[in-house]
């Protein structure tokens, strides 16, 4: 097991070695007068732990994913209730529904420009974030719901298990695979839209201010450093909860 | 007691059951037979309720417990919380003994998916002895299981429904089987 983990881990650094040569190849071919736009990865490394030391990028660290984790959290528990709504009632099936998919199809771009005429820009990551993973969140619940497995509903119905009790042991563990999964492919869409967000609006500490803030001053060393960022912080929260939910699936699937 | 009185029942324009009619006494066991296809299982989801009947009369206590063909385990909830998910506190214990009986006490906590067949189908026996009722349906329950547990289902079975003026109504393919429980045979088809 450990030696598998240690191949894997192998496999990913060579990865990264592999592409880091060609960036570095790259920026080491590009004409003088661009070499700006794409500095080495050494520089670009560099630039991330000079951040480091910056109190003022530890704060737009920890406001931004405090904007995403809000988002993110936000939307998830509205998408589960909604999907609760439409899958169980058809009132709220045939109202909530279109809005849903509306929602959905709407470029997150279209979504930011329009919302910021109506909300503060230091929620307006939270309020942007939360209906980019609402909707796809709301599609599984209900989804699962609609489809629900007959025979399950069935065998409830003839040992007479109803109510909060139905609720909470069987459709709840019956539906929690797939929803789970949908929660964890929008961890990274919360990110991406979040930070997206930020550098339209600009809310005074955040990740995407300093982005916005170090292309027009041309430190594109701290456009990389900062992408950088996002990217590992995305990482980090997407691994948190697929760790989370890999433990509660061995246990299930393991020996007991 | 379940009794049937001409009762029809067809899906769409498929006709299942014509006519039909049987009584099973309290106390008393029935062995519902017949090639696939011939509404076995149809029977059974009629004394259960799942389905109405077209015509006719059917008369089923309200308390129908049952071993489904499928196992209809809920994968994310342990076994014991499978078993006592459908009982009043007051009967845990005796969900405990019956997974004792079977030699199940070591996959209580553990989860459906990492049980092999045979132990699923004992968990779905388990969960629907512990459940009492009436009546018990037993829709092909040994499928998956040796000739030892076999014999501890019917022990426990017996024990817990023939010898306490219950009824037990078994489906099965096997005409034999009928012997296990002491039980008149229905010829479906």
């Amino acid at each position: 097991m450990r030696s598998k983990t240690a191949k894997k881990l192998i496999k990913v650094l060579l990865a990264i070695a592999f592409w880091a040569v060609v960036w570095e190849a790259a920026s080491f071919l590009i004409s003088d007068n661009l070499k700006m736009f794409l500095p080495s990865p050494v520089i670009v490394v560099n630039t991330f732990f000079r951040l480091f030391g910056k109190s003022t990028f530890w704060a737009a660290v920890f406001y931004s994913f405090l904007r995403v984790f809000e988002g993110f959290a936000l939307g998830v528990v509205c998408g589960i209730i909604a999907g609760i709504l439409t899958g169980r009632l058809k009132a709220f099936d045939i109202i909530l529904s279109p809005a849903m998919q509306v929602i959905r199809a709407v470029p997150v771009v279209s979504f930011i420009i329009l919302a910021f005429l109506f909300i503060r820009v230091d929620i307006l990551p939270i309020v942007v974030c939360m209906f980019m993973v609402m909707p796809i969140v709301w599609q599984t619940v209900n989804d699962e719901l609609v489809g629900f497995d007959k025979g399950i509903n069935e065998m409830a119905e003839v040992f007479k298990v109803k109510g909060f009790k139905k609720l909470l042991f069987v459709t709840v563990p019956t539906v929690s695979d797939a929803v789970i999964s949908t929660i964890l492919s929008g961890a990274g869409l919360a990110w991406k839209s979040g930070i997206a967000t930020e550098v339209l609006c600009a809310p005074a500490v955040s990740i995407g201010k300093s982005l916005l803030k170090a292309k027009n001053l041309l430190n594109f060393d701290e456009v990389y450093a900062f992408t950088l960022t996002v990217i590992i912080l995305s990482m980090v929260f997407e691994f948190l909860l697929k760790y989370l939910y890999s433990r509660r699936k061995a246990r299930r699937i393991g020996n007991g | 007691m379940v009794d049937f009185k001409n009762v029809d029942f067809s899906y769409g324009e498929k006709a299942v059951i014509k006519d039909l009619s049987f009584t099973v006494a309290s106390g008393k066991n029935l062995l519902l037979f017949g090639p696939s296809g011939c509404g076995k299982t149809t029977v059974a989801r009629l004394i259960m309720g799942l389905e109405k009947p077209d015509s006719g009369v059917i008369s089923a206590p309200d308390n129908v417990s049952v071993v489904f063909q499928e196992d209809r385990l809920i994968d994310n909830i342990s076994v014991l919380k499978n078993i006592t998910l459908p009982l009043c506190k007051e009967k845990y214990a005796f969900a405990k003994q019956l997974l004792a009986e079977f030699g199940l006490c070591d996959i209580a906590g553990k989860y459906p998916p990492s049980l092999s067949g045979g132990m699923k189908r004992r968990v779905a026996i388990i969960r629907a002895a512990a459940y009492g009722g009436d009546v018990i349906i037993l829709d092909e329950p040994f499928n998956g299981i040796d000739k030892e547990n076999i014999n501890t289902t019917v022990a426990i079975l017996n024990r817990e429904y023939t010898d306490k003026g219950k009824s037990i109504i078994l489906i099965s393919h096997n005409k034999k089987d009928a012997e296990y429980f002491g039980a008149d045979i229905l010829e479906l088809g």
